[in-house]
């Protein structure tokens, strides 16, 4: 082993060792913090006064269905406000004297950030005026994670329900999410990336002669604070082109660990707030157990591939350095990787499309998964709540037993929206991808296409999938060399956020409603099994597998695994 | 034009969505 790849694989074990020992630390602080706030009867004076001008009575319950229509209300409010925000920003103020955007981006854009995506197919520095970044996207990066904790939370209320069919106020919980939880936290993470020399400016930029002897100019803006949301969130729609890569956002090897805490922290606490609302805590670390080992054999398959050279310019380099930061090198961009794929965030601090074959097709895989390890703020827990209640129905009928969950009979009905729940991104990262690659336009917008069955062909296909993987999934990442400004690309990636989004919440609220409607039954006899423990996540995990495995073994065999192998 | 089509094909999505929901509610209201 070279000394470069020991210091590297050190330099990760101590990485990994730090956030690790932060999240243990924060574990049962925030996860108890997060139950309070969302059972807490007693109103905060601000929270108040925004219900008075929302005309919301905050003790009113909402039945499911009275849940899922806030929740798409407040979505397409949501597009078509940043929709018009961008279009009209050329005669707002604080655009920078930039022009409206167009409207296949201004479409494509106003989906992605209200639908916790940010998947960005333009230039943030160039195309995005501080106006439309503040009060647009920053905006959206709060209430689309909030979104998400709301409806975890909803779930959870139907498991414990017991029977008054309520699953509590939508905009309750959405106010609560942000002003109680996410912006505390995004004042604290800004603070640490200020002391880090992130930039935090109004200005627009400012002007230097590089090295080279010529002037350039340099875009400066609110990164520190935007950067903090992006984060806590896991929404990764960046102020600049680089993302996590950007010095100014991300400047140092301690800012980007404290990035990586920023992306793990809610959801991981989470499973702590699951098992303290259902007074079980065996049954939010068992969730935590399914997360930690799904992201660690992650993990594991990305480090080591990127760990050994291969490929011409891995080779000459002497390490997998192509596409990285060398603030962070191979370790912290791995780690950063896994993270951000793992969850719905989508920020990158190094070119996933350079990764090896293994290393990119395991990111990939990562969001294929279903984004539950951990996930992202609240969609990774109800996510993997909604496979768990699938797997609690499989195991009954393997042994026999009665499918309880938590004491709610898991009959027709429920499995019904539990599997259309998890089979919706599949059917849109599948067809998505079928349909682009058949289409004969989209090879125009490749930069890696050529004969069938040739290297780059391959690659291309890769490049496909993973863009409807992370669009369907909400992750908002991507692989470079395909150009997504088409009109077919804008549009159908707007769609699969659009419905990868809401499609889900409406099912998962559905299961929900469903589940508080019964009274539970005693769930601990002999005759039920039980859903905590070493077993149950052991099934928990194969179900995750296994339903990700049998449905994109093909496609991932015609991408990353033939790149693998070829 | 191409805000009028862009603006229709967010009401026609979230339409859809709204279209589900009823559709869910009415399968599976006990």
């Amino acid at each position: 082993m070279s000394s470069t790849l020991a210091a590297s694989n050190l330099s990760a074990a101590l990485q990994l060792l730090l956030v690790v020992f932060i999240l243990a630390a924060a574990y049962v602080p925030l996860g108890d913090y997060m139950a309070h706030v969302f059972t807490s009867t007693r109103d905060l004076r601000v929270e108040r006064l925004l219900y008075r001008v929302g005309r919301v009575d905050p003790k009113r319950g909402q039945t499911w269905v009275g849940y899922a229509v806030a929740v798409v209300a407040f979505s397409v409010v949501s597009v078509v406000f940043l929709y018009a925000l961008q279009r009209l920003q050329q005669w707002l103020p604080m655009s920078g004297g930039r022009p409206s955007v167009n409207p296949a981006t201004a479409f494509n854009t106003a989906v992605s950030f209200v639908t916790n995506t940010n998947w960005q197919s333009y230039s943030p520095e160039a195309v995005m005026g501080n106006l439309a970044q503040m009060a647009g996207l920053a905006v959206q990066n709060f209430v689309s994670a909030a979104v998400g904790l709301a409806v975890a939370i909803a779930l959870i209320r139907g498991i414990t329900s017991r029977g008054d069919k309520q699953l509590g106020n939508f905009w309750v919980d959405l106010v609560r999410g942000c002003l109680r939880i996410l912006l505390p936290l995004a004042i604290i993470v800004a603070g640490i990336l200020l002391t880090q020399g992130a930039i935090q400016s109004f200005k627009s930029g400012f002007d230097f002669t590089g090295l080279d002897g010529v002037a350039h100019r340099s875009v400066v803006g609110p990164f520190a604070s935007q950067e903090a949301i992006k984060l806590l969130g896991t929404n990764g729609g960046g102020t600049l082109s680089a993302n996590s890569a950007h010095p100014f956002s991300n400047p140092t090897p301690l800012s980007n660990v404290v990035s990586i805490l920023a992306i793990l922290i809610i959801p991981v606490a989470l499973t702590r707030t699951y098992g303290t609302l259902v007074r079980d805590q065996r049954q939010g670390l068992t969730l935590l157990g399914v997360m930690t080992a799904l992201f660690g054999v992650i993990l594991t398959i990305a480090w080591s591939a990127e760990s050994h050279a291969s490929g011409i310019a891995g080779s000459a380099a002497g390490g997998m350095l192509e596409g990285k930061e060398q603030r962070f090198g191979v370790a912290g961009s791995v780690l950063f990787g896994v993270a951000t794929t793992g969850t719905s965030t989508g920020a990158v601090n190094s070119a996933h499309d350079s990764y090896s074959p293994a290393g990119g097709g395991a990111l990939l895989w990562n969001m294929l998964l279903g984004e539950v390890a951990p996930g992202g703020v609240g969609t990774g827990l109800y996510g993997l709540l909604v496979l768990a209640v699938i797997a609690v129905f499989v195991g009954g009928l393997l042994v026999g037993r009665t499918p309880l969950f938590l004491g709610k009979h898991i009959g027709q009905r429920e499995i019904t929206v539990a599997v259309l729940s998890v089979l919706v991104m599949p059917a849109l990262v599948l067809t998505g991808t079928a349909i682009s690659v058949l289409l004969g336009s989209t090879t125009d917008f490749q930069g890696n296409s050529g004969d069938p069955g040739s290297p780059s062909a391959i690659h291309g296909f890769s490049e496909v999938l993973y863009a409807f993987a992370s669009a369907s999934n909400n992750n908002g990442s991507a692989f470079g060399g395909l150009t997504v400004t088409s009109d077919w690309f804008q549009t159908s990636l707007g769609f699969a956020m659009m419905f990868g989004r809401l499609l889900p919440i409406i099912c998962t609220l559905a299961l929900a409603g469903l589940l508080a409607a019964q009274h539970p039954k005693e769930s601990t006899s002999s005759a039920t099994l039980p859903t905590h423990g070493a077993l149950y996540g052991g099934l928990l995990t194969g179900t995750v597998v296994l339903v990700a495995g049998l449905t994109f073994f093909p496609a991932m065999a015609l991408g990353p695994i033939a790149e693998a192998l070829a | 034009m191409a805000d009028v089509a862009y603006l229709g094909a967010i009401v026609v999505g979230f339409a859809l969505c709204v279209v589900a929901i009823r559709a869910v509610a009415r399968r599976v209201t006990p």
